[in-house]
């Protein structure tokens, strides 16, 4: 439905918010619906990052909306539930802003690491 | 999952977050969002920790919030961002122009006209609880009076024995030449009770108010100045308080600084005690404005009724004085602002309604031609899965920006009219510094912006929702939907028409009305006529009034040696002035011990009375009917001109008045030795005036008036005027000094101005209206293009085609016209106060009118039918 003649750049999207971030490296890998996006995030950060529904399903709204990814075709139902699930892919411009956003931070990594700083500081 | 630990009530709990949603969001992903939430539920249960699921709630919860609104602001920003782009469309750019001017044109006028309702009529006044606040006058059913000013005596009478007013306070106009320290100045001054400012519950901006003893005959000289003659005059310094300062000849000491704005004046430069003496005052003089407070549990109708029992024991007790004269309490506002400038204020409040409501029409007009072109983006926009409710939302919010536009226009177009109103309203219009854009203004602007958007853009957004998919897109939402909206135009067309036309009828009844009042015959010639005022000390004894004599002759004689001048005269009021005397008189002698007074004598009539010299009246080119004018061997106090109706009156069946004596209320009587022609003194649209004049020999009023003729410009002689008062008196300042034609003006310059923006207004709905109608029939014009293109190449001739659609809109015109002549006959009577000489339903008026609108219309039917003759048939049958 959001094809405005004025469709955004992927730089014009950058810096992406944590959570849009997240959401980008979960599909980066493959197809998923939403709670397997909100359970691969927590699993990666090791429990650190707990997407709340609102926020992991405005987020996958707003992406649909900008055209970083796509429902994918029927829904899978559930076990042991009555929900039907949609399943998202990231689209190729979807996986160019995730990839100009990890250049963006792969950039900001080395100035901190040139300016001496460690990042084993945790 | 694990059925065990699913628990339906945080379900629940949760879904019920999801309310704070976009619906279309909820229904898209709620289940989803639900299903989400009780798995880490379900998790937290597991782990077992308290702690854990009170978190869980907090951060879902939190989350909720802050998504939900991010998302409603989000789709509002796409949905105004939408519109904004839809509205600023190359193909929509003529009618967001052309509704947005004529949304800010009746948005405008509507908020204009408002702030002045609200201000005059509907703010509160400046005082405490000013509900309480009620203006107490006397009234003379039976001598058709109905509102008198009140006596001295009769004042403390009331004073004294009603209860049902925790306080009343006594005003009397008064004037006052400042001198002594800098120019000599003539200011307004009211002389009051001490306990004025008190009652009306509204503190002094310094100083204090006066204290009883002030208040008392003999009581210490002191005044309080007013704010606009404290800050000109005294630099708004406050060591002006307890400094003496010298009014009318006599030092007083300041003693208080009163606010401007006192709810019922502005002008009011100096404040005196009214110091009424308790007793040996005239009961018959009435001269008072009476103010009071309802005391606890006090309403009008017991305040009355008390009164009504203390005048009738009045009655009784002086039947020489106050026999008929009883009282009226009204709220204070009804004293301020008088009925007729009520009903002018809803006229034109009407007025500026009926133009709104064209507006909307106009605009919902727009809407649907324009609708019709979008029936195929709104079908494209159903079928790629648009609900109809998203499709009306999008029609709202494009009308609530529209709507908002206009109404942010019509708010800047009311700022610069109220600016440049200030200027043209009649500066006796009350409560006129209180006009303003307020709170109350605004909001009432903004729910009419509302409300027109709801209006205008309810029909086409229904209309919209309703549209069916297949249709719009398999016809090109051409016919069809045309087909249905056709009588919905027609209708609106219809009814712009009529409101203008009702609009018209009643501006012009005003205009009739207007023109009658102004060459209403008036008695005497006002052109060439200047005349200034003049106010000298109270006179006690015969050497102050010898003295003041002596000083107007000297001064008429310098003004008659003044080049140009022709004749002058000295009178206590001119015609159509400001202020009113009268009395009762009467040619049957009150039997002995009574004077003519009220009920007491029949044969009693109210007439206006003023103090002139012989000379005036010739001034003024009032012709002399019968007998003479006053002559310097007249003996003072004993002569008396009428005026010929009220001669007529007195000495009915041509009986001749000269030389016969009448008797007065104030017990005198007199002798008649002439009678003068009538001439209207109250007003323009009230009838010949019957009234008695007194020659300067026997008394003189604070305040005189000088006439002066003259052979060239009247304006042109007020700095030899002044330069003549000058030579004689250096330390009295004319005021006033204006052309009589300028008084005149100033009488009516209400309904002037009344009559101009009711015609106004009706010029602007009937353009609306026109351009309604010449746009319809425009588009009827384009619509049938095919058609009229197979029948002109069928050989009919450019005239039956342009017949054909001339036909309709003429039909539209005059049945719109007819019906609007029905609705003023309706609504006439409601303007039937605020006309003089003119019948609110003259059948000449209507047909002329209708006549005139019914040719507009069908001139704005026909310029656009001409179109269809130029059709080619080839050309337009290709387009098809």
């Amino acid at each position: 439905m959001a094809t405005h003649s004025d469709d955004p750049t992927p730089a014009s999207l950058l810096p992406l918010p944590t959570a849009t971030f997240h959401i980008l490296i979960a599909l980066a890998e493959g197809d998923r619906h939403g709670y397997a996006v909100m359970q691969e995030v927590a699993e990666r950060t090791g429990g650190r990052t707990k997407l709340n529904p609102g926020t992991l399903y405005t987020t996958l709204h707003r992406l649909l909306e900008q055209g970083l990814i796509v429902e994918l075709d029927g829904r899978e139902v559930a076990a042991n539930s009555d929900e039907r699930r949609r399943h998202y892919r990231l689209t190729p411009f979807g996986r160019q802003v995730a990839e100009l956003e990890l250049s963006r931070l792969g950039d900001l990594l080395n100035l901190g690491r040139r300016a001496g700083l460690s990042c084993e500081g945790r | 999952m694990d059925l065990e630990t699913r628990a339906p009530w945080a379900e629940r709990a949760y879904a019920s977050l999801l309310w704070l949603y976009p619906g279309s969001f909820r229904e898209e992903y709620g289940g989803e969002m639900t299903a989400a939430f009780s798995a880490r539920w379900a998790a937290a249960q597991r782990a077992g920790r308290p702690l854990a699921s009170a978190w869980l709630w907090l951060s879902v919860a939190a989350d909720a919030l802050a998504t939900a609104l991010a998302e409603h602001r989000h789709r509002l920003a796409q949905d105004l961002g939408q519109a904004t782009r839809t509205l600023a469309l190359r193909g929509n750019r003529a009618f967001t122009l052309a509704s947005v001017a004529t949304l800010a044109l009746g948005l405008g006028g509507a908020t204009t006209i408002f702030s002045l309702v609200h201000a005059i009529l509907l703010a509160p006044l400046p005082f405490k609880e000013p509900a309480r606040v009620v203006h107490l006058a006397a009234a003379n059913p039976s001598h058709d009076v109905p509102r008198f000013s009140v006596s001295v005596p009769d004042f403390l009478s009331w004073r004294e024995n009603a209860k049902s007013f925790s306080a009343l306070a006594a005003l009397e106009d008064v004037s006052a030449n400042l001198s002594g320290d800098g120019a000599p100045e003539r200011v307004t001054g009211v002389a009051a009770s001490a306990h004025l400012f008190d009652l009306l519950g509204m503190p002094l901006l310094a100083g204090r108010a006066f204290t009883p003893e002030e208040d008392a005959p003999g009581g210490p000289p002191v005044a309080i100045l007013g704010e606009g003659l404290w800050r000109g005059r005294y630099g708004g310094q406050t060591s002006i308080l307890g400094r003496s300062i010298r009014i009318n000849g006599e030092p007083r000491t300041v003693v208080g600084i009163a606010p401007g704005d006192v709810g019922f004046a502005t002008d009011i430069g100096l404040w005196l005690p009214l110091a009424p003496p308790p007793s040996g005052a005239n009961r018959g003089d009435r001269r008072l404005a009476l103010l009071g407070r309802l005391a606890p549990g006090a309403t009008l109708d017991t305040a009355r009724a008390e009164l009504e029992g203390i005048t009738t024991r009045l009655e009784h007790e002086f039947p020489d004085t106050n026999l008929g004269w009883q009282a009226t309490v009204e709220p204070v506002r009804n004293w301020m602002v008088g009925e007729e400038l009520r009903a002018r204020l809803w006229v034109l409040f009407a007025a500026v309604g009926v133009l709104l409501l064209v507006a909307c029409a106009n605009v919902a007009n727009l809407q649907l031609a324009r609708a019709t072109a979008r029936v195929r983006e709104i079908g494209i926009r159903r079928a790629l899965g648009a609900s109809p409710a998203r499709v009306i939302r999008h029609l709202m919010i494009e009308n609530l920006l529209l709507a908002g536009i206009g109404g942010a226009l019509g708010l800047t177009l009311a700022a610069a009219a109220l600016r440049g109103a200030t200027a043209i309203l009649p500066a006796t219009l009350p409560r006129l510094s209180s006009i303003a854009l307020n709170g109350p203004v605004l909001l009432v602007a903004f729910l009419l912006t509302g409300a027109t958007a709801f209006l205008f853009g309810i029909l086409p957004s229904a209309l919209a929702g309703r549209t069916d998919v297949r249709t719009a897109l398999a016809q090109g939402g051409r016919s069809a939907v045309d087909a249905r909206r056709a009588p919905l135009r027609e209708g609106l067309v219809v009814a712009q028409l009529a409101l203008a036309t009702a609009l018209s009828i009643g501006a012009v009844l005003l205009a009739q009305s207007f023109g009658r009042l102004q060459n209403v015959p008036l008695g005497f010639r006002p052109d060439h006529l200047l005349t200034a005022r003049l106010t000298l000390p109270e006179i006690e004894d015969d050497q102050t009034m010898e003295a003041q004599l002596a000083l107007y002759s000297a001064l008429m004689e310098k003004v008659r040696a003044l080049p140009g001048v022709t004749s002058t005269g000295l009178t206590s009021e001119i015609p159509l002035g400001e202020g009113d005397t009268s009395m009762g008189i009467s040619a049957v002698a009150p039997p002995p011990g009574a004077s003519v007074s009220g009920g007491a004598n029949r044969e009693g009539i109210q007439a206006s009375w003023r103090i002139v010299t012989a000379g005036y009246l010739p001034t003024l080119g009032v012709p002399l009917r019968r007998g003479r004018w006053f002559a310097e061997h007249d003996e003072p106090g004993r002569s008396l001109v009428l005026s010929e109706g009220l001669a007529q009156r007195l000495f009915p069946r041509g009986a001749d008045p000269i030389g016969r004596r009448v008797y007065l209320t104030n017990g005198k009587d007199f002798t008649v030795v002439g009678v003068a022609g009538d001439i209207r003194q109250t007003g323009l649209g009230e009838d010949m005036t019957p009234t008695m004049y007194f020659s300067t020999s026997w008394y003189l009023w604070p305040t005189m008036t000088l006439a002066v003729r003259t052979a060239g410009d009247p304006a042109a002689l007020t700095p030899g005027l002044r330069r003549a008062l000058s030579q004689i008196a250096p330390d009295l300042a004319l005021f006033d000094v204006q052309t009589l034609s300028t008084v005149i003006a100033g009488s009516v310059s209400q309904p002037r101005l009344q009559t101009w923006v009711v015609a106004l207004f009706a010029g602007l709905a009937l353009l609306l209206a026109a351009i309604g109608v010449a746009g319809l029939v425009a588009y009827n014009v384009t619509r049938r293009t095919p058609e009229l293109a197979v029948r002109a190449a069928l050989g009919a001739s450019p005239g039956r085609i342009v017949k054909q659609v001339l036909a309709r809109g003429l039909t539209l015109s005059l049945s719109g016209v007819a019906a609007g002549v029905f609705l003023a006959a309706l609504l006439g009577s409601g303007l039937k106060s605020l006309l003089y000489d003119i019948d609110p339903h003259a059948p000449a008026t209507y047909a002329a009118t209708a006549l005139i609108l019914g040719s507009l219309g069908a001139l704005a039917a026909w310029l656009p039918a001409r179109r269809a003759t130029r059709i080619s048939p080839v050309l337009a049958l290709k387009g098809e």
